[in-house]
């Protein structure tokens, strides 16, 4: 990422967002166990984590609305001890986020600008021009409880923008979307980081869209950090890969053989006998280097046409990123 | 795009500057977009027509029973005030306690809290918004007891103190009801606690006088806001109190709203959160600062409640003198009552023997005085048809109950008691007469309310209020469909100036029918055909017949009527009538025959009640009269000439006090 003076003080090189040691706990129930990260400007920060992993919670105290029990953060250099400082800098789209059903997008965002110290007519005009960003002119002066739940998605993210915060914490925003609707919002998302330079934390449970959107991803688990670093560090921890192989039923056994004998391959299962579905587990590659990968998927694919057995379906069992999920947070669970 | 977007940055470098100089308050910001939301959201304008149609059912209800009961208007005024209040209480606590709960419930608390705006400032312009509805309730609910007041100057000091202590009052239940709202998860358990403590602070109030009275039950309703204030209005208001006497009854009220701001803007309002429970103030944990609060402030009240129950002690003790060397007590069931001229009032003596041995028989009489020193003296035999009883000798601790009737003949200031004499033991000795407290007796001058005044504002006012509401909510759906964006507010301004000049309209409308209330009302129209049939048969009189018409009283003294019950003539004759009060002189009956507008029997008598014993009991100038005789005592006679008035039949009938009621009544048919 390139530098941005917009944001003042060496942001190339600090963080913008540094979380040490947070902890939280309701009464003797750890929510928090430990959160420590950081996020760079520009960057796009995924928060995965099952139900219950503590992300609501650490995303509640890193937008103020509740104190840690333990440990701090900065926003832009300010510390959690100052939170109306902090409330300045940043721009959240909570989850479940409700809105006024009797006011238009405009008059929303002109009295939330005006909240941030604009005045009625400097707001208005500024929360115009954020309905454009987001898509939303057209519908400027339309109640909002005429809008569909992916325009209101939009409002909330122009409302989250409304004070142009350094960074902006998004809650499953695609949640509740239909898949084009999720594609758009994911487009805007990152259009918003780069035009901007804001850094985003998003929070979801769709991992193919925190894969395909983020730099930098945390996964959390039972309240504690189980996996963090770029998407490509945290990819290379993986360290198991599973294609998925689909034959007729009356095939298996023939197309087990087969791949048996392919090299590097350590395990064939079948995960499901009437739909005729094979799991087939790759031996550890040393350096995650994806021609080889490639080779011997090819080679198995090849020996399962030899032996003249069709295949209904072939590739990966999930995204990657979906097998270091399930597996970090297995071992921790274990 | 990229112009958009370079724009865009424009903006942005012109908006990291922080806030500009001239930005308005957060508070006031927040109040606006709450104001806004409730008004133009339509919970605020459906609360208020709901107040309309609760304040119009109820003082359409206070009409017609007046027709019945003949409350007098300082006392429809006084309950109109109680119902708007109340209601008015209502509504403020019901939107009290959405304000932050309801916010939590939909999700939009927490986009707030995530601006850097003060908390207390976001509960202060909530706060305020809340209290929005109460201004507007308090001007609707004029016109209604301007229409009750019927011109009785009750109505500034009506609208006056409600205002002063509606507004209190109205702060202490929003504040409560945003107090719960602060705490509560759910809008369901806010509203639920709220209205509990709505109807725990309404059900005493509410209770019938007899079950407040006595020390305890005094002290309870003074502890009362509600209680108390009512108290306060009633005695002001209806009693015509002073604020010097009963001034200290707006202690509760006062303590009660100072109470509810500190707790939520000085303890509350700092701690807001996204979720529920506990408010949390930094030094203290909030349990004990709580139960602090609770046992300073329900100590403050106990000691202010005690101090001013004991300044209330002392008119108390003079209403009951206990002196035990008096051989008899005397008390009386009532202490003061406001009636109408010609109402009768009813009460009980109690005589008690207080001394060890028998008491002699004992005369009791009533005795009236006028307070107003200017007035008339007062002649109890015009008042009471027994204006003495005889009680045996009583035995010792034995007691005697007595019942007494008093008709209020004049209006004015007058106060009713009790004597109690020993008959004397012999012809050389004397005894010693006890008197009892007084009853306290406002007369008012008879008016008659005409319900249909107030018709027009119960159906018109929710009316004009509904047919706003739906107004407003067609402009603002056309004007968010992008449909004269522009002129949207300018409409919305329309319809509000459109409404009040609706309502003012009515009001105006009701009041000016409700001026006529003390003189004759009813069909104007008949009367002015009949009186004008009248001229134009007087025109024509030279050549009409001459009709000699002789109508008798009955010879009873206790009998109320003529003998001649129906009378009849042809039209256009010229009638002269005798009449004879054929009553015993002695027994001091007076009489009268008067012939009346069709329709106007009723105000003709209280026009005559109303002009009193000094004018013979007749407004003569009343326009409802066609014709009278003289009011003449018994074995006189007294004739009238006059000509027939349009074919039809009308009422004669004696102005004398509770004649008319007595059947002394009939009917003269024109042909």
């Amino acid at each position: 990422m390139q530098s941005n003076d917009q944001n003042g003080s060496d942001s190339s090189t600090q963080p913008l967002l540094l979380a040490q040691g947070l902890r939280k706990s309701y009464g003797p129930r750890l929510a928090l166990r430990g959160l420590t990260f950081s996020l760079k400007a520009g960057h796009i920060l995924g928060f995965l984590g099952p139900n219950g992993a503590g992300k609501t919670t650490a995303l509640r105290i890193l937008t103020t609305m509740l104190e840690p029990s333990s440990g701090r953060f900065e926003v832009d250099g300010i510390s959690s001890e100052h939170p109306e400082k902090i409330r300045r800098k940043i721009g959240v789209l909570p989850e479940g986020l409700g809105f006024p059903r009797h006011s238009t997008g405009i008059e929303y965002l002109t009295f939330f600008g005006q909240l941030y110290g604009r005045t009625a007519a400097e707001a208005k005009e500024y929360g115009l021009e954020l309905l454009k960003e987001v898509g939303m002119q057209q519908r400027a002066i339309s109640l909002i409880s005429t809008y569909s739940h992916g325009m209101r998605q939009r409002l909330g993210i122009a409302r989250a923008l409304v004070n142009d915060p350094v960074v902006v914490f998004l809650d499953e925003p695609t949640l509740g979307l239909d898949p084009r609707g999720q594609q758009e919002l994911l487009t805007l998302i990152q259009r918003i980081a780069r035009e901007r330079n804001t850094s985003i934390v998003l929070c979801s449970h769709m991992l193919s869209e925190i894969e395909s959107v983020c730099d930098d991803v945390v996964i959390m688990n039972l309240g504690q950090v189980v996996a963090s670093g770029s998407v490509a560090e945290v990819l290379g921890q993986a360290e198991r890969n599973i294609i998925q192989v689909r034959v007729p039923a009356s095939s298996l056994d023939k197309a087990q053989q087969v791949m048996m004998a392919v090299p590097k391959i350590k395990q064939v299962t079948r995960t499901d006998e009437l739909t005729g579905q094979l799991a087939v587990e790759l031996v550890d590659l040393a350096n995650g280097n994806g021609s080889e990968e490639s080779l011997i998927r090819n080679q198995i694919l090849g020996a399962l046409i030899d032996a003249e057995i069709p295949v209904t379906s072939f590739g990966f069992a999930g995204n990657r990123l979906q097998d270091l999920f399930l597996q970090v947070t297995d071992e921790a669970i274990s | 795009m990229t112009e958009n977007t370079s724009q865009l940055s424009s903006i942005r470098q012109q908006s990291r500057v922080e806030a500009s100089s001239s930005a308005s308050p957060t508070w006031w910001v927040v109040f606006l977009n709450e104001a806004h939301g409730l008004w133009v959201g339509g919970k605020a304008p459906i609360l208020i027509l709901l107040f309309s149609i609760v304040l119009g059912f109820q003082s359409f209800v206070t009409a017609y029973n007046v027709e019945l009961s003949l409350m007098p208007p300082k006392e429809m005024v006084y309950e109109t005030l109680k119902t708007a209040i109340s209601v008015g209480l209502f509504i403020g606590m019901i939107i009290g306690a959405d304000m932050l709960s309801g916010d939590r419930e939909r999700g939009t608390l927490e986009s707030l809290l995530l601006t850097p705006t003060r908390r207390r400032q976001m509960v202060v312009g909530k706060f305020l918004a809340a209290l929005t509805p109460w201004p507007a309730a308090l001007v609707l609910s004029i016109p209604y007891m301007a229409v009750l007041a019927q011109g009785d100057e009750v109505l500034a000091p009506a609208v006056l103190w409600g205002a002063l202590l509606g507004t209190i009052l109205t702060i202490a239940y929003t504040g409560t009801g945003m107090f719960v709202s602060f705490w509560a998860n759910s809008n369901r358990t806010s509203y639920l606690v709220s209205l509990g403590i709505f109807v725990l602070i309404l059900v005493p109030a509410q209770l019938p006088g007899r079950a407040q009275t006595g020390a305890a039950g005094q002290f309870l309703q003074q502890l009362n806001p509600l209680a108390a204030q009512n108290h306060f209005l009633s005695k002001i208001l209806v009693n015509n109190r002073t604020f010097e006497e009963f001034g200290s009854w707006l202690w509760s009220p006062i303590v009660f709203a100072v109470l509810m701001l500190i707790l939520l803007l000085v303890y509350a309002a700092p701690g807001l959160r996204i979720e529920g429970g506990k408010a949390r103030l930094f030094p203290w944990k909030s349990g004990r600062l709580t139960s602090v609060l609770v046992l300073v402030t329900t100590g403050l009240i106990l000691v202010l409640s005690t101090f001013v129950a004991s300044a209330q002690e002392n008119p108390s003790q003079i209403e009951q003198p206990a002196n035990p060397e008096t051989p008899l007590g005397i008390s009386i069931d009532m202490a003061y009552q406001t009636v109408k001229t010609g109402d009768p009032i009813f009460f009980d003596t109690v005589v008690t023997n207080l001394q060890g041995e028998t008491a002699p028989p004992t005369i009791v009489a009533m005795n009236i005085i006028n307070l107003d020193q200017e007035g008339d003296v007062v002649d109890p035999e015009d008042w009471s048809p027994e204006r003495t009883q005889y009680i045996d000798q009583l035995s010792p601790g034995d007691s005697s109950t007595l019942s007494w009737r008093v008709n209020a003949i004049l209006d004015g200031d007058y106060i009713v008691y009790m004597v109690a004499m020993p008959e004397p033991a012999s012809r050389d000795d004397t005894s010693q007469a006890v008197a009892s407290s007084g009853i306290h007796l406002t007369v008012m001058p008879f008016t008659r309310l005409n319900p249909r005044g107030i018709v027009p504002l119960v159906i018109g006012a929710p009316l004009v209020l509904g047919l706003g509401t739906l107004a407003s909510f067609v402009i603002r759906r056309r004007e968010t469909q992008g449909v004269g964006s522009n002129t949207g507010p300018l409409r919305l301004s329309f319809v509000v100036i459109g409404v009040v000049l609706g309502l003012a309209a009515l009001a105006i409308v009701a009041v000016a029918s409700q001026s006529d209330g003390t003189s004759p009302v009813s069909e104007p129209a008949l009367a002015a055909e009949a009186t004008s049939a009248t001229e134009s048969s007087q025109a024509s009189s030279t050549a009409s017949e001459s009709v000699l018409l002789e109508i008798d009283t009955s010879t009873d003294a206790t009998d109320f009527s003529y003998v001649q019950e129906a009378l009849e003539a042809p039209a256009g004759s010229t009638i002269t009538l005798t009449f004879n009060n054929r009553t015993d002189p002695d027994d001091e009956v007076g009489h009268n025959w008067v012939l009346v507008v069709p329709g106007q029997e009723e105000s003709v008598i209280a026009n005559a009640i109303a002009a009193g014993d000094n004018k013979d009991w007749l407004d003569v100038n009343d326009p409802g009269i066609i014709t009278h005789t003289r009011l003449i005592e018994g074995d006189e006679s007294d004739s009238v000439t006059f000509d027939a008035p349009a074919p039809g039949t009308y009422t004669y009938l004696c102005t004398f006090p509770e004649h008319y009621e007595g059947g002394m009544r009939g009917t003269l048919t024109i042909k």
